[in-house]
């Protein structure tokens, strides 16, 4: 058990807060890799979303979070001081006690101790706050003692220099060789290991180490850094060292700062002066989520907003059945003025729910952001472990969605995501070959059309071949050659949902073995969304991700079949036609019809559901549906007209029924059944393959 | 039985329902309302049994017929008919069509014996015991949760 002083609710406000904060944390870290980013004010967020959540930590009596905080607070203060610059060493170490704070913050979820050992990574934290770099990464090799006694003349410091040149290189001598040349051409080499006679095409070391007498440290940088292969990494050397006791009070000389491998986007700032922007002590308490005084806020429970969804939903039955109601008294009654006040406060309590729905639906809408968020981190996690290049593009995470479709969402796009770095972007150097830019490009892009959300996840790789999945499809028995052959492209592609395919060449750690297409297809589905794909050879793919906005209610086309009433879900509703029964024709053993040009396959749905044919009256109904690429019309004997409806489980004893979703409740308090579209097509496409069809 | 060892005094409360001329007894416990007729909206591509479901207050509920489940012949709807609304293990609500409701019954326990398939004319797995009220008449008690529970395997069995 842990043992903290705090109650329910303070933990529950905790816990809150904690969660905004390490998004924020770590959100910040991943951003701030990126060379292009406005680092000071990234660093400066970063630092505040750290010492925020330390106070926090300090508050409920987590000593061992706090302390961990405090070593990431230092670092970041010297970073913040420009005392030191960014490296990947140090987003990796402060990542990494980004980490281990989740994990203290899930024990005060859980009232666990999880016995972690912060050790580590304070030691990490520490030595790069102190300016040494992680012990861990960079501690063997750089045996090479600094020159002692001499002297530095006026106008240069004394710099070592640690450059690690890349196990894949071919030719490591050569790299070697151009650094020590670029190290002469910038200043003057005092001593290195290897030397330049150490160097022949047999080389086979894999870094330089060397003590450089340079005028500057951006003039090394910037030579070191147009060498490929070769990572730099350049300390001051002169001077008084930077002491492991005193990491809170960094040397304040006329040294230049350390930069290690500052891009040249951002010079290393000097330490000059040493008064930063006079806030240096003063952000204390400017904590996340209290500076704003224009917005009041209100923290709410997800259940509270629940609650008022259901009683939303509830009202809207109610309304649905008083609008029946009346059209019975109107009927009944004609239209007297008894009847006629009725309206009148009907068409305004309408009008009042309609309002209040609307409200309560954006109340728990979300902005996707919260998705969004958590993929800069994972997308330069899984390129370092798939040794890909990424550049992530994220577009709209403003726009806002359920907060309940929002929950489902993550799952699939992660999946999405990881299949894109795995399968769809090519290794770097693949890239080059094919004239492309090393870097592969990955958008995640989120906006809203009408009632939906459409997500996309757009890679600019390989592309997905249709030949290549029919012939995969064929050797792996999920289709005979001539089923394969024909197949249209974009029926090829959407092979890749079928449960257990995979096109994956190899087997790797990350993407699995494409069980995952089919539940991101299912997961989808489930919300009463779709899953698309564009696709082109050599250019890259899109999935595009149709969602709904809400999950509880939704309009609805409400239609007759067999003296029964369906509801078919609009988001997925094209459009409806009254069709002649004579212009049903049937093609290759299937029921079709020819509108505006094409061929569009019907379904009667008195035959899907009840096995009958409805009495022929010369003409029906039919309701043209989309579902993931692919159009289909549904033949039903009557539309009956649009109704907002709320969706209800017909319960565990009625199960999983083809081709519906639900139930929902109608204006005569009956129950009229959903559809649901994707597992009708579904249900259609075994049917079809198997013989008693 | 079990009950048998434990004293005598011991009560159990039933609601005593007829299916097929013959009455059925559950535990009044399980027992959430009995409702008249009302009307049902058939599920498509369910066991026939499955009679579809209703409207329960703003919740849906499935319902079950027993004459179908327990393979009597089919009755027709009467004005006796009732829909006795159960609450399942798991705290879910299924209705059960008989065709009518007599009355709430306490019974002893010593006056239920074991099963006996002379007697019963449904599946004796879903019987508990046969409860001897008076010389004419016999109340079949059913267990109620292993009819439910087996009814539901059957109907998503069937599905899939």
């Amino acid at each position: 058990m842990l043992q903290l002083d705090l109650s329910p609710e303070e933990a529950e406000v905790f816990l809150q807060e904690a969660e905004e904060l390490l998004l924020a944390l770590d959100e910040g870290l991943v951003r701030l890799e990126d060379e292009s980013a406005d680092r000071a004010t990234l660093v400066q967020e970063i630092f505040r979303a750290a010492h925020t959540l330390k106070g926090s930590a300090g508050m409920i009596g987590h000593s061992q979070m706090a302390e961990l905080l405090h070593a990431m607070e230092s670092l970041l203060d010297r970073l913040r001081h420009s005392q030191l610059t960014v490296t990947p060493a140090i987003v990796d170490a402060l990542l990494a006690g980004a980490d281990m704070a989740r994990r203290f913050v899930a024990e005060v979820a859980t009232g666990q101790a999880s016995g972690l050992d912060t050790a580590p990574v304070l030691e990490r934290l520490r030595a790069l706050a102190a300016g040494v770099q992680a012990p861990l990464e960079q501690a063997a090799g750089w045996e090479l003692a600094p020159p002692e006694d001499i002297e530095v003349p006026e106008g240069q410091s004394l710099y070592e220099i640690r450059c690690t040149i890349s196990r894949e290189s071919v030719a490591p001598g050569a790299r070697a060789l151009q650094v020590l040349l670029a190290l002469a051409q910038a200043g003057h080499v005092l001593s290195s290991r290897p030397q330049v006679d150490d160097l022949d095409e047999d080389w086979e070391g894999d870094r330089v180490h060397a003590f450089v007498l340079a005028p500057s440290a951006e003039a090394l940088q910037k030579l070191l850094e147009s060498i490929s292969e070769v990572e730099p990494v350049i300390l001051p050397a002169g001077g008084e060292p930077p002491s492991l006791a005193q990491p809170q009070e960094p040397s304040r000389g006329e040294t230049p700062a350390p930069t290690e491998r500052a891009p040249s986007a951002q010079p290393a700032a000097k330490a000059e002066g040493g008064s930063p922007e006079g806030d240096g002590g003063g952000t204390k308490g400017n904590g996340a989520g209290k500076s704003d005084g224009q917005v009041k806020w209100v923290r709410t429970s997800v259940e509270r907003l629940d609650k008022l969804m259901n009683l939303v939903s509830e009202l809207v039955t109610d309304r649905n059945r008083l609008l029946q109601v009346r059209a019975n008294l109107v009927n009944q009654f004609g239209e007297q003025e008894g009847v006629m006040d009725l309206t009148e406060a009907l068409t305004h309590i309408s009008s009042v729910t309609d309002q209040l729905q609307d409200e309560v639906m954006r109340a728990r809408m979300v902005p996707i952001e919260h998705v969004f968020n958590k993929f800069p981190r994972v997308v330069r996690d899984l390129a370092r472990q798939l040794g890909k290049q990424v550049s992530l593009v994220i577009e709209g995470q403003e726009t806002e969605l359920d907060r309940t479709v929002i929950e489902e969402v993550n799952d699939p796009l992660l999946h999405l995501v990881r299949n894109a770095i795995d399968h769809g972007l090519e290794p770097p150097e693949e890239r080059r070959l094919l004239g492309k830019p090393e870097k592969g490009l990955l958008r995640l892009a989120a906006r809203s059309e009408e009632s939906h959300i459409i997500i996309e996840v757009q890679d600019d790789g390989r592309g997905m071949d249709p030949h290549a999945l029919r012939q995969a499809a064929v050797e792996r028995g999920f289709l005979d050659a001539q089923a394969a052959a024909q197949l249209g492209d974009q029926e090829a592609l959407e092979l890749i949902f079928a449960p257990g395919f995979s096109t994956a060449r190899k087997v790797s750690g990350v993407s699995g073995r494409g069980v995952g297409m089919d539940v991101v297809r299912t997961n989808i589905e489930r919300l009463g969304g779709s899953v698309s794909i564009r696709t082109e050879l050599g250019k890259g793919t899109t999935f595009e991700l149709k969602l709904p906005l809400t999950l509880a209610i939704f309009p609805a086309l409400t239609v007759e079949v067999l003296g029964s009433v369906y509801a078919i879900p609009l988001s997925a509703v094209v459009e409806a036609l009254q069709v002649r029964t004579a212009d049903i024709k049937t093609i290759r053993g299937r029921e079709a019809i020819v509108t505006r040009g094409r061929v569009l396959p019907v379904v009667s749905l008195a035959r899907f559901f009840y096995g009958q044919q409805p009495e022929d009256n010369g003409s029906c109904y039919v309701v043209e549906v989309r579902w993931g690429g692919t159009n289909l019309g549904l033949a039903v004997q009557r539309l009956l007209g649009r109704q907002e409806v709320v969706i209800k489980p017909l319960g565990r004893m009625v199960g999983e029924v083809p081709g519906i979703s639900g139930g929902t409740i109608m204006g005569d308090g009956r129950v009229a059944l959903i559809m649901d579209v994707a597992s009708l097509v579904r249900a259609l496409r075994r049917e079809r393959q198997s013989p008693s069809a | 039985m079990q009950e048998q060892g434990k004293g005598s005094t011991r009560e159990i409360q039933i609601v005593v329902f007829q299916l097929a001329k013959e009455s059925y007894g559950i535990d009044i416990a399980k027992v959430q309302e009995i409702k008249a007729m009302s009307p049902i909206t058939a599920v498509p591509r369910t066991p026939a049994f499955i009679e579809g479901v209703i409207n329960l207050r703003g919740q849906i509920t499935p319902v079950v017929n027993l004459h179908t489940r327990f393979g009597l012949p089919k009755a027709e709807y009467t004005k006796e008919t009732r829909i006795i609304v159960v609450n399942m293990e798991g705290g879910e609500r299924v209705g059960l069509i008989v065709d009518g409701v007599s009355e709430v019954m306490r019974l002893p326990e010593e006056s239920i014996e074991p099963p006996s398939e002379l007697v019963a004319t449904i599946d004796s797995d879903f019987v508990r015991g046969i409860a001897k009220v008076s010389d004419e008449r016999l109340v079949i008690l059913l267990d109620l949760d292993k009819l439910l529970k087996a009814t539901r395997e059957l109907a998503i069995g069937a599905a899939a």
